[in-house]
């Protein structure tokens, strides 16, 4: 066939050319990047300036830049929705919060309110704003922009609303004056206050301009970000990396050596992260990846990892809905037959073994709650008082669902699984994917036995890790998997809610605690170390205790000449 | 049958493929355990809330009306939303889609490119040294897992050597060029950005070895088996009888005939690499649909899942086709049989 011949001929001399083409492209370009040094020339050869030529440097702007590591994707940058602590990164720097959380007492403090107080009872919270917060554009943040960014939140019910949707109804917002803004809940609500931390005030002139179909401005503020934080939105490739540069008339003022530019990139391999770290290529990393990845990257010398006790509790929340853990001997002798020193010091690397529910950091920590031991013994002895017996409890199985794909959550299984073999009980680990585990969660029926939990503080308050975890009014979530609660355990969460005065309701938690640890509805194992590792010129990182919040960029300066190498 | 005729009839072949695979990811996605809804909306979420999103994505609906809805969508471009990203489906693929596709291409050329001399000289050269260092090089790049070798990379030439960059399609302070095609090589090359063509040409680099050593090796085995095959027959002696130089016997003669079966393993690899390219994006933290595939099925974001899925089997088919094209082209008896 010649016709085919010739086309073919054609065929590849066109694929010679082409090559050549990309070939002779490329020489030139490596000539021009050569030759265009220090030179003015195309927009280009401008840019190509400003990098380093590698994967270092201090980024795009070529000023002081932070380069914060991210393990997971940035899911929205409405603030409205965050609930992850990337879209909590994202929140903390381009947003600001009405109340923040004091890095010392970690308590809740003042921030875009300054001032509050409470009226009928604590039923109505009324606070006063700061009258020198300027939006990224330029206009005055009042009170009107705090009532639109709360009434939002409740109408798009997503993010922290469930804070307040039972609690708030949007009419019940009122705007006193241009720096006063009321709520008046339909009961005394004293967490409330810090329930605001998680409340970020959105520009609502921008946000209002910006809405289509009633979606209060969501589908803009995906792309836009319409805050007062310290920094604005330059840039969001979704699922890769964010970019910001400062507002520089940020109400809290800027310090020479401050960062310029905020950036955020999404590296999920953990020994990827290491070495941008060790290329003293990141400023910052998360705290989830594995202990011995903290533990190596301390070992680098431009690389520093801070250890401080987190306000997080690990435990094995027991169904006590379901036989044989609706049985307190049974409970009881699972939590004695848990090697708890092994779970902190081996599998967790640090922290310390937890005394209830709520984390010992936390103001309202029931302090009279001794951490457990393991005492096979006594296990035994409440083993011989259970209703069932062990041939019972193996006949019936006794299921210990783990997060599939993390080592420490299968170790955690095993040692578990260790312990109660001393006793005779088998044990089965069942590793589930994390979305099946929150399924499980919504039925007594369906809910393990055992589930490996770890619940961070999401407010600096104790209710979160007592309210939300055995108030039957909480059930149906991971956090509450131990379905446990008494009248009396109710009614005091209850009222703890309704006490304003913040001393009588942290008394009111800790006699909860005591109430809870009676029924020891959970084996409670640990209050794991915070870990994330630093680069070493970068200063005035501090612990929070709810997550994200140390991620504020703008308290952090850069020391010495750009990042650690 | 004409050329066209076999081509139309080829086309026409995959639309049925596609639409079952649609049907198939789309029922796997709906009945797996888990609730999504209620993990993208966070722990703290209410039962009003999750009922209310559950409402709005249109999973109160019945399983077929959800398929019907998800296929009327799928024409309109509406591929249903993210659960992790909140956005449209099909523009979060769009958006990553660029970045997997050059790693991919630019991985298969360079495989298909190298493969043909080394399974060439491996096949004329059998039992001796060549042929050897070709079977480890084989055993190696099937054998070793992608991950490994894309870590082992980064340490060997980003850690201790230095030369070439850790992570991402370009360096920090490199600006993509103005998107056209949104493949930085063919973008920057378009826009006469030379300096960017050879930073994103050096971050492509790395991952291209890690992911491709595989596909290499198989292409460069089936050569060479095909070459000693096509050694024995006669036309070859006749071509050395005449006295032809060797080189054109065996990359003109020989290689057009034993290309031939290796074509196929080449279509079905890009289905592969499409596939398969997370292992080498979630370590290079390539901004890909292959990560973004992986985050789905982590998080059950059963649209994305859904979509990803369609858009590798598309990939799979599309590949197949070029490659069925290719047959008919090069050996014209395959679209006579089909008469």
């Amino acid at each position: 066939m010649p016709t085919g011949n010739i086309e073919r001929r054609k065929l590849l001399k066109l694929i010679g050319a082409g090559a050549t083409s990309v070939a002779l492209a490329g020489c030139q370009g490596t000539q021009q990047t050569e030759t265009t040094d220090g030179s003015s020339g195309s927009d280009s050869t401008a840019t190509e300036q400003t990098s380093d030529g590698g994967s270092g440097g201090d980024g795009g702007s070529g000023g002081n830049d932070f380069h914060f590591i991210a393990g997971q994707v940035f899911g929205t940058l409405d603030p409205a929705e965050q609930v992850d602590y990337t879209q909590g990164l994202a929140a903390q720097n381009l947003y600001d919060e009405l109340i923040t959380v004091d890095a010392e007492t970690l308590q809740p403090t003042a921030h875009i309110a300054e001032s509050w107080d409470t009226e009928d009872g604590g039923q109505t919270w009324v606070f006063t704003l700061r009258d020198d917060v300027t939006f990224s554009d330029g206009t005055p943040l009042t009170a009107d922009d705090v009532a639109y960014s709360l009434t939002r939140m409740l109408e798009l019910q997503r993010g922290y609303s469930s804070f307040w949707l039972d609690y708030l109804d949007p009419s019940n917002i009122t705007v006193r004056d241009e720096q006063t803004v009321a709520f008046e809940f339909n009961q005394a609500y004293g967490p409330a206050l810090a329930t605001f931390v998680q409340f970020y005030i959105v520009n609502s002139t921008v946000v209002q301009e910006n809405e289509q179909d009633g979606d209060y401005g969501n589908a803009y503020l995906q792309s836009n970000s319409a805050g007062s934080g310290a920094y604005v939105l330059d840039d969001w490739e979704q699922g890769n990396s964010i970019e910001a540069s400062a507002y520089e008339d940020y109400w809290k003022g800027w310090s020479e050596d401050s960062f310029d530019t905020f950036r955020s990139t999404v590296i999920t391999e953990e020994s990827t992260i290491k070495t941008t770290m060790q290329q003293g290529e990141g400023d910052m990393t998360d705290q989830y990846m594995g202990t011995q990845a903290y533990a190596e990257m301390d070992s680098y010398s431009n690389v520093r990892v801070p250890e401080v006790p987190q306000l997080q509790l690990f435990h094995f929340p027991m169904n006590c809905q379901k036989a044989p853990t609706d049985d307190i001997n049974v409970r009881k002798a699972i939590a004695y037959a848990f090697d708890y020193d092994s779970a902190v010091n081996d599998i967790i690397g640090g922290g310390g073994v937890a005394a209830g529910p709520v984390p010992r950091q936390m103001a309202g920590h029931n302090g009279d709650l001794a951490p457990m031991e393991q005492d096979l013994d006594k296990a035994k002895e409440f083993l011989d008082k259970a209703d069932y017996s062990v041939d019972e409890i193996n006949e019936i199985g006794l299921e210990h669902v783990v997060i599939a794909g993390t080592e420490l959550q299968r170790q955690m299984g095993l040692l578990n699984q260790a312990g109660l073999n001393e006793l005779g009980i088998d044990l089965e680990i069942n590793p589930l994917q994390w979305a099946r585990l929150t399924d499980r969660a919504t039925s007594v029926e369906s809910t393990a036995h055992l589930t490996n939990i770890f619940h961070t503080a999401k407010m600096p308050s104790p209710d979160s890790h007592t309210y939300l975890m055995y108030h039957p009014s909480s059930f149906g979530s991971y956090i509450s998997q131990s379905w446990y609660s008494t009248d009396e355990i109710a009614a005091t969460l209850e009222e703890a809610r309704q006490t304003t005065d913040l001393q009588s309701r942290l008394e009111k938690y800790e006699e909860a605690q005591a109430l809870i640890i009676e029924g020891m509805p959970s084996v409670y194992i640990a209050n794991p170390p915070y870990r994330i590792g630093i680069n070493e010129n970068v200063e005035g990182w501090q612990y929070r205790g709810v997550m994200s919040f140390d991620w504020d960029v703008h308290s952090m300066t850069r020391s010495g000449e750009g990042r650690a190498k | 049958m004409s050329y066209v005729d076999y081509l139309v009839r080829r086309a026409i072949h995959s639309v049925p493929v596609i639409f079952g695979l649609s049907v198939l990811i789309f029922l796997i996605s709906r009945v797996i355990p888990g609730d999504p809804v209620r993990l993208a909306l966070g722990p703290e979420a209410t039962d009003q809330q999750v009922a209310a999103l559950r409402a709005e994505m249109g999973l109160d609906q019945p399983l077929p009306m959800q398929y019907v809805d998800w296929l009327v969508g799928v024409v309109q471009g509406d591929w249903g939303m993210s659960l992790r990203t909140n956005n449209n489906v099909f523009s979060d693929i769009v958006a990553r889609l660029p970045a997997t596709l050059e790693l991919t291409v630019v991985t298969l050329f360079c495989a298909v490119l190298l493969a043909i001399p080394f399974g060439v000289v491996a096949g004329t050269n059998k039992d001796r040294w060549q042929d050897h260092l070709s079977r480890i090089t084989a055993l190696f790049g099937v054998s070793m897992p992608r991950f490994w070798v894309a870590i082992v990379l980064q340490i060997v030439f980003v850690v201790s050597l230095g030369l070439l960059p850790l992570s991402g399609r370009l360096s920090d302070g490199v600006a993509p060029p103005p998107a056209v095609t949104r493949l930085y090589l063919v973008d920057s090359l378009i826009a006469g950005q030379f300096g960017t063509f050879l930073d994103a040409a050096t971050h492509l680099l790395l991952p291209t070895v890690a992911l491709g050593l595989a596909t290499l090796a198989q292409v460069m085995r089936l050569i060479r088996s095909d070459m000693i095959d096509e050694q024995r027959k006669d036309y070859v002696l006749a071509a050395r009888a005449y006295g032809l130089p060797n080189t054109l016997i065996e990359y003109k003669y020989m290689l057009q005939n034993a290309f031939t079966s290796s074509l196929t393993v080449v279509g079905l690899a890009f289905g592969f690499l499409l596939g398969n390219a997370f292992l080498v994006e979630i370590v290079f933290a390539w901004p890909g649909m292959a990560r973004y595939g992986v985050q789905a099925i982590l998080y059950q974001d059963f649209n994305a899942i859904v979509g990803v899925t369609i858009v590798v089997g598309i990939g799979f088919v599309t590949a197949n086709f070029v490659v069925d094209l290719l047959y008919g082209y090069l050996d014209p008896r395959v679209r006579l049989e089909e008469g």
